[in-house]
């Protein structure tokens, strides 16, 4: 095999696991400095912002413009989700787990997988050259609103911007699609012999539902996709509303509905809401269960909680648009759903939980942010409960509060998950441990400053404060709160510099960690069999499975753990 | 004794996550010469809207008390059964599962999760669904809108019923960012919107309507205290998201509202004039 | 901050690295923590951006370089760039630090036109501590479109339709006076107050009074600056290679003078302002002008004092002799040349624009029927209108018979055709006015009729207003004035306007079905 074909284009799902993995940790980068940048401006609006100030708007003295703020915020959404989180979930752990997890080989389709990343870069080529069209990047925010984005003229970042955020979409569209078709017949397909559906370690439960999500929510997306891009260059007009009147002049046209696209849009954007949370409520599953040494707590009703919320996923997408203008009736309507789907992520905490009570924690880095993630998803989940009142929503829709929340459960959950899912399964990956030390640092760090950026945030979404705003000393009601938004600012510059540790670990470990063995963490599941890393083909004999992944400290044996693919049999002990 | 480090840090997302939202809720202390007072809901002026906060209030104390629990049990896990030196003999429990457990803290959330489903209810169709009632000429009807307000990039256009006392007409009074409304009466607002989304929110009044271009829609309210309130734009609009404001002043009704585009040509609305009839605000109930 | 240094500083830092990473326990070897300080070090030091400057009027430069006959990549000599730059900036002063240039120091009219402590204020960088203490309110709420020059060129200009206004040709549209005549401040402030509905141009009706009123003064003064700018380069061109604007050795800079030689003419407004004015706004300068607008500074080379021009001492014609001898210059020749310049393109702008302040505000008469659809004459004025539409006034060549603007569509306003009609371009060839859009011109766009039946009108929507935008025209446009009809001719057109068919489909005179209303029983 060349460099090319090993490397490259491999259709390796390992290989393929850690380029998604890689790629999306840049971008990771590159969102985070797109959020330090915004939180310059929002700290002290429109002074010298360093670097892209002097850079791109020199003649200004370094003073950003406000559609650049607007393109910041919208290009940080847009690759912190479609670029970051949904990749690094499902391109990543998805695809280096899966196979490894389950006891195959390979994907169900080696060569579809390989597209699936391949897919991926014309969509960060769109992105990339939008940033170089006009405008300077879409700026309708990474939800993409129309009919500011279907309006040329309605924003400057409204025209070919615009189009090649949405191209670059479809093709992310395109990519996850592949992936979930791959996912769902490898996982359905390709088990070793004995490993039933309830012998499945939770990621892989988690990995499947999101499959299935994905493929049944995405259509939706692409559809959308391409109905904005029709209104855009095909002169239709799907979400162009009669009579709208930009700047002075009529649009041509009309008989849309602008509201169209937000339920559309969201139909597929709730589910993924989920697509990026329960691969880390997987993950987080198997770390704690391994490193608290002791089965998991209520295996099956975890199992029903995370197919309720792949259902109830479905149809809660309206408690996004509860002020959108959207009929209140079906708001109300939209309001019961939600406040149902609280029920299950409830379960799943209070069972992790359990399961920690009484076990022996071993304190890894990978541990600690499982534990983090359990109390920052705490903080997320349950100001998502006052989110789904619909009443309340009238007041916060549009604030900070929802920013903080989702921020709590997306960076304090998912992305604190995807760290600490990197210090576990980076032995399996690259074969060495990473720095324990700096891992704890990192950690350390990383855990104090999201909540001195996010929690704050609170208060200011309760005193009303909009999100997407340039500068709130503009307002009346808002400037009093600056010093609030310096502290948040200081703390995100701060929380973006720690995150060098990260990376020095990260490539550091690559060439001088320790070696690790096969089973470095003296973990259950099958792909702590195979040889760190695993060569293509994974595993080198057939694998039979007995057991669940959870049999930690069964009593009665002399190790605290019972590999799924050690024959044994325990005295009258049966796994579950 | 790392473990114990981690324990102590993790036992502060209870003791400060509560304790900083009740010192911002009791409006006392200050950090760093920043006062805390103030950190919480605005004062509300709206009647209408004591619920939403009466429900912002409650939610937040459900969800405090959770918090509380689970985190604190959380800390007090990683304090107790971290593996350490001292606990090389002691192996973790085999528990698989509790159904006694687990049907405990399913039905009890779910019990508090559904009582809070229904009792927002009426909540939300007050604020979103039942006009305020006025009584003319003997029936009770519905509050027509005393003005329209279309929200444009970037600025909100305030449109007054001319002398055919219509709205929507080519005689209408336009004002631009400047609402006046009565006090002490439920105003009712036709919020539209000539280009993209916007959103019309006040928050001293708890009222938030996205306002869709093609759609109208109607907003209600009533100001209980006289004064200046911001109207702001919740809803991304384009570059100038941030400077779409406009004030609504809130004046006694018996004053004259002048909207004035200049000195020389005024127009003069009389807020309420067409609702000198007593005005009864009354739930539409089944 | 020395780059290499810090480079070497990374290289070394990564050699050490690969010999002791961490341990076989995992400890990390401190000294690679060096590469996180090196870094943040490299990253605050590249942070600072300049101060900014006035933009060089390319346009005219190229412009000017066309109408001279310069051949195609032939400018004017380099020397007349620096004196006219020199000129303005030594008259005007910086975007940080504004100057107005008063010929007769405080006794020149000039100062009655503008507030200093305004100018100041809405000059600089921004600062938003607090609401009264808030500077740098131009580039604050106007530099995005209309750029820090005034030039209409700001970052976000390009995407909008109208293009932001270009100040520095001093024509204004929305005005009560004639062509050639500019609006007053109070007119200027009901345009900042009201906005131009159908354009980018928002409302600024929230700003207190003092915020508007500073921003008027500063954009009369960002005109005021654009046009003497556009002046002097216009001077330049009847000017040889050899010559100069001011009689100066080649290699001397204009600049370069001592305050006295170059007459005293650009006065800081700092030292305009009231000692009590001065003192917060000064801490937010940086540099020396701050420090000189306290009075009591007797330094004997601060020459530039505000009384200065009230005496001519002996004392100071020996300094200047004195510095003439040290630089090799002829101040007398200098002094004339500035004369001459002061005379000629100075002293037109400043008395165009002095004209205001004698304004008397017009009260103007509405006739009772323009409003009042019942009154009885309203019919029979409609009827008139509608014949001076489509006749004597000739509005359909424009607007169209129906009044949608369908009419002529293929003029371009005069901000347009100042560089257009040069060398007589062809709008449709973008090949033709590249070399215009390099040096600073917007791409070309016809500007087009107003489609009357919107019931936007960008003027503002008084019966006034429209009665001034059809008797004066508006400036800068096609408009043309309709000096021939009477006062009761322009009302008739006003009140058939005024009938047109409302047709604002957004908002119909049938109100749709609120959405939230049908739920209501």
């Amino acid at each position: 095999m060349s460099f090319l074909t090993k490397y490259v284009f491999s259709s390796d799902h390992k290989v393929i696991g850690i380029q998604f993995l890689i790629s999306s940790l840049i971008w990771f980068l590159v969102g985070g400095l797109m959020a330090a940048a915004m939180r310059w401006q929002l700290a002290w609006p429109w002074s010298d912002m360093p670097i892209l100030g002097s850079w791109l708007f020199e003649s200004e003295g370094g003073q950003i413009s406000p559609e650049y703020y607007t393109m910041l915020l919208t290009m940080h959404g847009t690759v912190m989700v479609f670029f970051v989180v949904i990749p690094i979930l499902a391109g990543a752990f998805g695809n280096f787990l899966i196979p490894l997890m389950i006891g195959a080989d390979d994907m169900a389709f080696p060569k579809l997988n390989m597209l699936s990343y391949w897919f991926m870069w014309p969509a960060f080529i769109c992105l990339l050259l939008s940033f170089a069209a006009p405008g300077f990047g879409p700026a309708a925010g990474w939800t993409s609103y129309p009919p500011l984005a279907v309006f040329e003229k309605a924003a400057p970042g409204s025209g070919l911007a615009q189009t090649l955020w949405l191209t670059g979409l479809t093709f992310v569209g395109i990519s996850s699609m592949m992936g979930s078709i791959n996912y769902i017949t490898t996982i359905v397909q390709m088990r070793a012999p004995g490993m039933t559906f309830f012998r499945l370690p939770m990621t892989i439960w988690a990995m499947l539902i999101t499959a299935i999500l994905q493929a049944f929510a995405l259509p939706v997306l692409t559809a959308a996709v391409l109905m904005q891009i029709a209104d855009r260059l095909l002169g239709t007009c799907f979400f162009i509303p009669e009579g709208a009147l930009v700047g002075d002049s009529l649009v041509q046209g009309g008989g849309g509905q602008a509201l169209l696209w937000q339920h559309l849009f969201w139909f597929y954007s709730h589910p993924a809401v989920y697509i990026m949370l329960l691969p880390a409520m997987g993950m987080a599953s198997d770390i704690l269960s391994s490193m608290a040494r002791k089965p998991l707590f209520g295996y099956r009703p975890m199992v029903y909680s995370m197919v309720s919320i792949g259902g109830l996923g479905f149809i809660v997408w309206g408690h996004h648009m509860f002020v959108s203008g959207m009929q209140p009736l079906v708001g109300a309507a939209f309001m019961l759903t939600t406040i149902l789907i609280a029920l299950p992520s409830g379960i799943k905490t209070f069972n992790w939980l359990a399961t920690l009570w009484g076990g022996r924690l071993q304190l890894t880095t990978g541990m600690l942010f499982c534990l983090g993630f359990i109390a920052m998803f705490v903080i997320g989940g349950l100001s998502g409960v006052l989110m789904a009142v619909a009443p309340v929503t009238i007041f916060i829709h549009d604030t900070y509060y929802i920013v903080a929340h989702f921020h709590y459960v997306l960076f304090g959950g998912t992305s604190l998950i995807v760290i600490g899912s990197i210090y576990h399964w980076y032995p399996k990956m690259f074969g060495r441990m990473m720095s324990e030390t700096l891992g704890k640092i990192h950690f350390f760090t990383t855990f104090v400053l999201i909540n001195c950026v996010f929690f704050p945030m609170h208060f200011l979404g309760a005193q009303g404060l909009p999100r997407r705003y340039a500068d709130f000393t503009h307002t009346d009601s808002f400037a009093h709160l600056q010093p609030v938004n310096e502290f948040i600012t200081y703390s995100a510059f701060a929380l973006v510099a720690v995150q060098v540790v990260f990376i020095l670990n990260f490539f550091g470990s690559m060439l001088f960690g320790r070696k690790a063995g096969n089973n470095p963490w003296n973990a259950n599941s099958l792909e702590w069999v195979a040889a760190s890393p695993p060569p293509h083909g994974n595993f080198t004999s057939p694998l039979v499975v007995y057991r669940g992944p959870y049999e930690y400290s069964v009593p009665g044996r002399t190790s605290d753990y019972w590999m799924q693919t050690d024959p044994e049999e325990a005295d009258g002990q049966a796994s579950h | 004794m790392m473990h114990r480090f981690w324990a102590i840090l993790f036992s502060l997302v209870p003791v400060l996550g509560i304790g900083l939202y009740v010192l911002a809720v009791v409006g006392k202390g200050s950090i760093g010469g920043f006062s805390l007072a103030g950190l919480w809901l605005p004062e509300n002026a709206n009647p209408y809207a004591t619920t939403i906060d009466h429900l912002f209030d409650l939610v937040h104390i459900i969800c405090g008390v959770v918090l509380g629990i689970t985190t604190s049990v959380l800390a007090y896990v990683i304090w107790r059964y971290a593996d350490h030196s001292g606990r090389k003999n002691e192996a973790a429990q085999y528990v698989t599962h509790n159904a006694l457990l687990e049907w405990i803290w399913t039905v009890i959330p779910a019990a508090i999760l559904v009582f809070l489903g229904f009792y927002q209810l009426q909540v939300w169709a007050d604020n979103k669904m039942n006009r305020p009632l006025e009584i003319v000429d003997g029936q009770s009807q519905a509050v027509e809108p005393m003005a329209l307000v279309v929200g444009k990039q970037f600025g909100w256009d305030v449109y007054y019923p001319g002398p055919d006392g219509r709205l929507g007409t080519a005689d209408d009074q336009r004002i631009e960012n400047d609402l006046t409304v009565p006090v002490g009466q439920p105003v009712v607002l036709r919020v539209e919107a000539q280009d993209v989304l916007h959103s019309f929110a006040i928050p001293g009044l708890r009222v938030k309507q996205d306002v869709v271009p093609g759609m109208t829609q109607l907003v209600w309210f009533q100001v209980d205290k006289p004064g200046t309130y911001e109207i702001l734009c919740m809803e991304l609009c384009g570059w100038g998201h941030y400077k779409m404001r406009a004030r609504m002043k809130a004046v006694a009704p018996s004053a004259p509202v002048v909207a004035q585009t200049a000195p020389a040509d005024s127009a003069i609305i009389e807020p309420g004039a067409s609702t000198t009839t007593p005005v009864v605000v009354e739930e539409v109930q089944d | 901050m020395a780059l290499d240094e810090i480079g070497g500083n990374l290289l070394r830092t990564c050699s050490e690295a690969k010999s002791g990473w961490q341990d076989a326990g995992g400890r990390m070897n401190l000294n690679s923590m060096r590469f996180f300080i090196a870094l943040i070090v490299l990253i605050a030091g590249s942070g600072c951006t300049p101060p900014p400057q006035f933009r060089e009027n390319g346009l005219e430069w190229y412009k000017q370089e066309r109408t001279a006959g310069l051949k195609a990549g032939e400018k004017f000599a380099d020397h007349h760039r620096h004196d006219v730059s020199d000129i303005v900036s030594d008259w005007f002063g910086t975007p940080d630090q504004p100057a107005l240039p008063l010929v007769e120091g405080a006794e020149d009219p000039l100062v009655q036109l503008f507030d200093p402590a305004g100018l100041q204020r809405a000059a600089g960088p921004v600062v938003s501590r607090d609401k009264e203490s808030s500077a740098g309110l131009y580039r604050r709420h106007c530099a995005h479109c209309h750029g820090v020059t005034g030039d209409g060129m700001g970052p976000t200009a390009s995407f909008l339709s109208p293009y932001p206004r270009d100040f520095r040709l001093g024509r204004f549209k929305f005005k009560s006076s004639t062509t050639g005549t500019p609006p007053t401040k109070a007119e200027l402030k009901l345009l900042l107050q009201n906005g131009v509905p159908g354009t980018s141009m928002p409302s600024f009706r929230l700003l207190s009074d003092d915020e508007l009123d500073a921003l008027v003064d500063y954009v009369i003064y960002l005109s005021m600056r654009g046009m003497v700018e556009r002046f002097l380069v216009a001077a330049v061109r009847d000017l040889d290679d050899d010559e100069r604007l001011v009689n100066l050795p080649k290699d001397m800079h204009f600049r370069d003078l001592p305050a006295k030689a170059k007459g005293e003419i650009g006065t800081p407004v700092t030292k305009l302002m009231k000692p009590e004015a001065a003192g917060p706004d000064t801490d937010t300068l940086e540099g020396t002008e701050g420090k000189e607008s306290q009075p009591e500074s007797s330094e004997p080379e601060d020459a530039k004092e505000v009384g200065a021009g009230e005496s001519d001492e002996a004392g100071d014609a020996k300094s200047t002799d004195e510095a003439a001898g040290q630089l090799a210059f002829d101040p007398e020749s200098v002094e004339e040349d500035l004369l001459y310049l002061v005379d000629e393109q100075l002293l037109p702008v400043a008395e165009k624009w002095l004209g205001i302040l004698d304004s008397e505000p017009v009260e103007i008469e509405v006739p009772a029927w323009v409003s009042d659809p019942k009154h009885s004459d309203y019919a029979a004025q409609v009827e008139n209108g509608h014949k001076l539409y489509f006749g004597a006034a000739n509005c359909v060549q424009c607007h169209g018979e129906t009044g949608v603007g369908d009419g002529q569509t293929n003029n371009f306003d005069d901000w347009t055709n100042d560089w257009l009609k040069v060398e007589g371009i062809d709008p449709n060839d973008p090949k033709a006015w590249a070399p215009y859009v390099d040096a600073g011109a917007p791409p070309p766009r016809p500007i087009m009729p107003r489609n009357l039946r919107l019931g936007v009108y960008r003027g503002g929507d008084r019966d006034s207003d429209l009665f001034y935008r059809i008797r004066n025209g508006i400036e800068g446009t096609p408009m043309p004035a309709s000096l021939t009809l009477t006062d009761e001719q322009v009302w008739a057109l006003v009140v058939y306007v005024r009938q047109m068919p409302f047709e604002k489909m957004s908002r119909p005179a049938t109100a749709p079905k609120a959405e939230n209303q049908r739920s209501v029983r």
